[in-house]
């Protein structure tokens, strides 16, 4: 009895430990490799679509498709453990911000050598979108862009209306929208002026920083930029508009997506990938208007944007697995996958025909011809600034002192400069 | 039925098995870990005696996750255990209903932490959240709950009040079934006020309970987490960045993976001296009989 009870207790402890494995690698006819994303819900459906048009379209590999909770941050972190077992996926997209990380954590490998090898051809591609994944030292192309996005003024145009105001598709300048949002918010009607989605990460930061001629850092001098003038320019702007005008609200990005679509939030700086959501959801006269040309009234400085969303990349594999994961990248940015990506999720795709509005997109350009307003601010796209190592932290640091300056515990000047001071010791410079 | 000896060691075996790989191993590799600096990615191992911890003590942000933490478990917890209590005495009283009650209050406590903490990013939105407009029925003005530093850590605390009470509830009603009615009677006898029997009789026999339900609560509210990832962030500014939102984000955030592990040996250590201190204090207070 004894022995039989210790058999059926042993059994039980092994038995998962008996299945066999999950085969690594191929079948004798078929490659698999794996996709990781970070899109669920509707979203997630056009990856999905576009795997398994891909799996249909050819015999000879077999991709799975995994999206990962927690957007790119998560991503990372599945990636990060992934890396440590050995088990990292072939391909993945990672967010503009990360491609340093991708390259020198992560491995990536460049797909220079794929396009080079296999004649790829570049020219149908928006040269600046290229860009947001080439080297810009060596011009290296080590990944190919994906999904991108700007940031897009959404309007109100009923509430601006209300107030006067008749918003044109391009405001000159950032001055111009401080005084739209001074105007439209109406605190006892419980409406706000304006929101920004910035507590997050830096891009909106960073944006308005090198729209006021500004720029991060210089690497080469190892010098923190973000502090000097242009970046207290951006403090003043922000600061003023919440603490002066009152029009610009302490509240998250989510809150203040939220407070537009219920028509509580005259104007938001938000993502094009909020473009569907925003058209769907929103139950008044919807503006989206191009980022302001200058910076301010004397237009010293010109616009430019960081280039948001993300680039697709190749982890390393074997050889055979990596030219799989090349044949899915090309075909990931076939022009049936990116309308795919456009029609189902808002984002700008790299090839220029995309952006053509008798071209594949000419019926959801004529339902939604708004979604060309990102496409015309491609001139001034920028890289989405990339720290040398420890990325995060630098960016958690900035973002906290801001959020700090919000919340008056600190001067504008203060967070900046204490930011600037902590990055310079993170970074050793 | 004789036994050989080497029978219960068998039985229990699995489980000990399962123990050692999934706590004892992760435990002292972390301690190992929490010595050296490892590069996760390449493996790359290098001694460096107690830099990490040093690198920990310098932090202001990891001295500021210990204090946050502290302020939750030193509010959470009582908040808790006393509203547990409350409401047991009170849900005891009052006859059919009990089984509702009883219902009602444990329904926080299976609802996932995530589903509860997204449901309460609605609740404490600042300009539109139900909890900001039943205070204004009251002429009282909401906080900006989650993003303000002096209101984004009550706030997680609310939640975890809200969590984690109706267990206490119910721990608590089993321990007043266990009280003879009969020493009730016997005080109303000798004239005991309400106040009197509760102090004089219930507390005490339910002294056990009370041990139980606060060793459980304190250490689980070190522990605090994912209410603070979804909800905060451990913003705005750390104000709400907890002891084990800093493990977390210095090892998978920042890959920092040598100094994560010595913030979570340094809260082991913490928690294992915050229980020596509450066993021994309630050797002292507590009744079995």
């Amino acid at each position: 009895m004894a022995a039989v009870s210790l058999l059926i207790s042993g059994g039980l402890l092994f038995a998962g430990g008996n299945q066999e494995a999950p085969k690594e690698g191929s079948t004798p006819d078929k490659i698999e490799i794996t996709f990781t994303h970070v899109f669920s819900g509707a979203r997630g459906e056009v990856m999905k679509g576009i795997v398994d048009r891909f799996n249909a379209s050819q015999d000879r590999i077999v991709v799975s498709q995994r999206d990962v909770p927690g957007w790119y941050g998560g991503l990372l972190e599945q990636l990060q453990t992934l890396a440590v077992g050995k088990q990292l996926p072939e391909v993945t997209i990672m967010s503009l911000s990360e491609s340093t990380t991708m390259r020198s954590q992560l491995g990536a490998v460049s797909m220079q050598h794929y396009i080079d090898h296999d004649g790829y051809n570049l020219d149908p591609f928006i040269p600046r979108m290229l860009d947001l994944g080439r080297d810009a030292a060596t011009g290296e192309q080590f990944a190919l862009p994906f999904a991108v996005s700007t940031p897009l003024i959404f309007v109100n145009r009923d509430l601006l209306r209300a107030k006067g105001i008749d918003a044109p598709v391009q405001p000159e300048t950032w001055a111009q929208i401080r005084e739209w949002a001074k105007t439209v918010s109406d605190p006892a009607a419980g409406i706000n002026g304006i929101g920004f989605q910035l507590d997050f990460d830096t891009w909106q930061f960073q944006i308005l920083l090198d729209s006021f001629g500004g720029q991060m850092a210089d690497v080469a001098t190892r010098k923190v930029l973000f502090n000097k003038e242009a970046g207290q320019r951006v403090m003043d702007f922000w600061l003023g508009m919440m603490l002066k005008d009152g029009s610009f609200p302490n509240i998250t990005g989510s809150e203040a997506a939220d407070n537009f679509i219920n028509g509580k939030l005259g104007i938001i700086v938000a993502t094009t990938g909020n473009l569907r959501s925003f058209t769907e959801n929103a139950q008044f006269d919807l503006g989206v208007l191009e980022l302001p040309t200058w910076d301010d009234l004397e237009r010293k400085n010109p616009r430019r944007i960081a280039g948001g969303g993300s680039n697709i990349f190749i982890l390393p594999s074997t050889p055979e697995k990596q030219e799989a994961a090349w044949e899915f990248v090309k075909f990931a940015l076939n022009e049936e996958s990116m309308k795919a990506i456009t029609e189902g999720m808002g984002y700008m795709t790299a090839r220029k025909v995309m952006a053509d509005p008798d071209g594949p997109m000419a019926d959801y350009m004529a339902k939604y011809p708004d979604s060309l307003r990102a496409y015309d601010m491609i001139d001034d796209l920028v890289n989405w600034y990339n720290w040398p190592r420890q990325g995060a932290r630098i960016t958690q640091t900035l973002l906290d002192n801001i959020i700090a300056a919000f919340n008056e515990q600190k001067s504008g000047k203060e967070a900046l400069d204490d930011a600037a001071n902590a990055t310079m010791q993170i970074l050793g410079w | 039925m004789t036994y050989k000896r080497w029978e219960p060691y068998a039985y229990i075996a699995p489980v000990l098995v399962l123990f050692a790989v999934f706590f004892i191993f992760p435990f002292f590799y972390s301690l190992f870990i929490s010595f050296n600096d490892w590069n996760i990615l390449t493996g790359d191992k290098t001694f460096v005696g107690l830099k990490n911890y040093r690198t920990l003590f310098a932090s202001k942000i990891f001295g500021l996750s210990i204090r946050n933490t502290l302020l939750y478990v030193f509010t959470q917890m009582p908040c808790s255990v006393i509203l547990g209590f409350l409401y047991a005495v009170l849900i005891e009283k009052s006859g059919r209903a009990k089984v509702v009650y009883r219902l009602l209050f444990f329904i926080p406590v299976v609802i996932s932490v995530s589903a509860a903490s997204l449901s309460f990013l609605t609740i404490f939105n600042t300009m539109h959240g139900p909890l900001n407009a039943f205070l204004k029925l009251f002429g009282i003005t909401g906080p900006n709950w989650l993003n303000s530093p002096k209101s984004a850590l009550p706030a997680i605390i609310i939640i975890g009040v809200w969590q984690s009470f109706g267990y206490n509830v119910i721990l608590y009603m089993s321990g007043l079934k266990q009280i003879d009615g009969q020493l009730y009677e016997a005080a109303d006898l000798d004239g005991a006020s309400a106040l009197r029997k509760t102090i004089s009789i219930t507390l005490p026999l339910l002294s056990p309970v009370s041990f139980f339900v606060i060793v459980i609560t304190t250490l689980s509210s070190f522990q605090v987490f994912a209410t603070v990832q979804i909800l905060t962030n451990g913003g705005p500014n750390n104000a709400s960045t907890v002891w084990v939102f800093y493990i977390w984000r210095e090892a998978f955030r920042y890959f920092e993976t040598s100094t994560a592990s010595s913030a979570a040996t340094l809260l082991f250590v913490f928690m294992l001296a915050a229980t020596f201190v509450l066993v021994r204090h309630f050797q002292k207070t507590v009744f079995y009989k």
